[in-house]
């Protein structure tokens, strides 16, 4: 069991996503961080080394389990296996948050596992909001949803994106996981004004941020060239500026450096994390805030 | 107006099928020439990944065949055996199956062995905890200690349950043991030897062993729930001088053998 003075929420400060290659040196070594995101399927085993290191971790740190896979946007109904697994993960680890993608990744029951566009039609918004309202009842709890990069628009989307996200949100009463890197990525492929998502998106349901670094894909001639989410780089200037313009309309928020490819060593995801700290003491009203 | 199933539907198969990249121009804005690179950035991260999880799973079935080789085969394998399943960890549980008949590997038959071993150890790894051990006490050999050999018609033994036990016809334990990352030295195998493995898991991973085929025997009865009288003589017709008591010791060091305990009612 957990202490009772363990918090119940994520702490306004800046986190970073723990993945596999890192867990033996984060155990050894129990870095300084505020909090920790995992993905939640990496811990859908029934047992084994991995859940222990999680157990462990959770007793120290407060935790996020993040979901890649639960399909909330798919036309398919929800696959109650995954709903099931995660359902007994949040029971046995107890997490701070838990959240997932406002995308589709399944049809007809086979998976590409990825995090895949969706029309931003009222149909599209009919499905995801269903499904995200079946799983938080499944759950017995609230999610975070978060924003997708995409690269391709459809041609029947009656909806911005950030009235789609905004729609979902109040819709299923569910909070927001705001991808500031995502926005980004997709106000230059899309070519929108990333002021005015964020002008869009209700502050009270913004529970959580997402900051990470993208590559371009550069074409070799013409114009077309466009950036790729690959979170294999340290997240960049625009998005550290758009970082900064999101807490100044939204206030400090919780705080996340995700990195999932060409991982670094541990003490740089860890120094990009300070960074984002430093701009969350810059928003924070008074220096007394964070010891709250 | 295309619905969304039929936008989903047609949005994979472009993803897994070649030269589809025109196949949603009259479902996308913009132009196609450069929603076509686009598409190709999503096939090619779905690619990465999928082969990435494979990768996972089986390290030295790609140790073999070289990066570039396990790449085309897990291409390949997408197209006739596709993820199921939002946790990819669940990926790949066929690929042995698929290399069986996937005719670029014929000139490696012990391959699909290989990759059978390597969906095992990754099974064994995510099993569930073995429960607290029912032979309580300080000393749960005790019963082993005390009981003269004639009675072993009576004796058992409580056993791990997250164990494998596997046969081969090919030498897999030194296949496994040369294609270790840490590996250094003679990588000559003799491919004529068979072998069978016990596969299981300690607090810091999954272990695997070679057995002769006495131990075999014996380890095949006791973890049936066997009575050990009868696992001794199954050891004995493999060899007539299977050594017991080193053999109890090893597995009882290993945990695999938990506690013994003496049932009348049982023999």
């Amino acid at each position: 069991m957990r202490s009772p003075n363990f918090p119940l929420k994520l702490p306004t400060q800046a986190g970073i996503g723990l993945r596999g290659p890192h867990i033996n040196e984060f155990l050894a070594t129990r870095p300084d961080i505020a909090w920790l995101e995992v993905h939640s399927e990496n811990y859908f085993g029934d047992g084994g080394l991995a859940l222990q290191q999680l157990e462990q971790i959770r007793t120290d740190y407060p935790l996020s389990l993040h979901g890649v896979g639960l399909s909330l946007g798919s036309s398919d109904p929800l696959n109650l296996r995954h709903l099931i697994k995660l359902k007994n993960l949040i029971a046995s680890v107890e997490p701070q948050s838990v959240s997932e993608h406002l995308c589709w990744s399944s049809t007809g029951g086979n998976f590409l596992n990825d995090l895949l566009p969706l029309p931003y039609s009222e149909e599209a918004l009919a499905t995801v909001c269903d499904h995200i309202s079946q799983a938080q009842e499944f759950l017995g709890r609230r999610l975070l949803i978060e924003n997708v990069s995409s690269y391709l628009r459809f041609n029947q989307e009656t909806l911005t994106e950030w009235d789609f996200l905004r729609e979902v949100a109040q819709r299923c009463d569910c909070d927001i996981l705001l991808d500031i890197n995502n926005i980004y990525v997709s106000s230059i492929n899309h070519g929108f004004d990333a002021q005015s998502y964020l002008a869009a998106i209700p502050p009270a349901r913004i529970a959580e941020i997402h900051l990470a670094g993208h590559e371009s894909d550069v074409a070799d001639e013409g114009d077309d060239s466009f950036l790729i989410d690959t979170h294999s780089r340290p997240v960049c200037d625009a998005v550290w500026s758009l970082y900064a313009d999101a807490l100044q309309r939204f206030g400090s928020r919780p705080t996340l450096i995700e990195w999932d490819s060409d991982l670094p060593a541990l003490a740089v995801l860890l120094n990009e994390a300070d960074k984002a700290q430093q701009i969350l003491d810059a928003h924070t009203p008074t220096s007394h805030a964070r010891a709250a | 107006m295309h619905a969304l199933p039929e936008i989903q539907s047609r949005f994979y198969a472009a993803m897994l099928l070649p030269q589809s990249e025109s196949a949603l121009d009259d479902l996308l804005l913009g132009q196609a020439i450069k929603n076509a690179r686009r598409i190709a950035a999503y096939r090619r991260n779905i690619k990465v990944n999928l082969c990435g999880a494979l990768a996972l799973t089986y390290p030295v079935t790609q140790r073999i065949v070289g990066e570039v080789f396990f790449r085309e085969a897990a291409r390949a394998h997408a197209l006739l055996e596709p993820s199921r399943s939002g946790d990819l960890n669940d990926y790949g549980a066929n690929f042995a199956s698929f290399i069986e008949g996937y005719a670029h590997a014929a000139a490696l038959p012990y391959l699909a062995d290989v990759a059978r071993l390597e969906w095992q150890l990754q099974t064994l790894a995510l099993a569930a905890d073995a429960e607290a051990s029912a032979t309580t006490g300080v000393a749960p050999f005790a019963a082993l200690a005390t009981t003269p050999p004639d009675r072993y018609a009576a004796l058992y033994f409580e056993c791990d349950r997250v164990v494998v036990r596997m046969n081969s016809s090919w030498p897999l334990n030194e296949i496994w043991r040369v294609n270790q990352p840490d590996f250094f030295g003679d990588m000559q195998i003799d491919f004529t030897q068979d072998c069978r493995l016990l596969l299981w898991r300690t607090p810091r991973g999954t272990q695997l062993s070679a057995l002769s085929k006495a131990e075999a025997a014996l380890l095949d009865e006791l973890l049936a729930g066997r009575a050990l009288a009868g696992a001794v003589e199954m050891a004995l017709e493999q060899d007539a001088d299977f050594d017991l008591g080193t053999s109890l010791q090893r597995w009882i060091a290993a945990g695999v053998l938990r506690g013994a305990f003496f049932d009348l009612e049982r023999s």
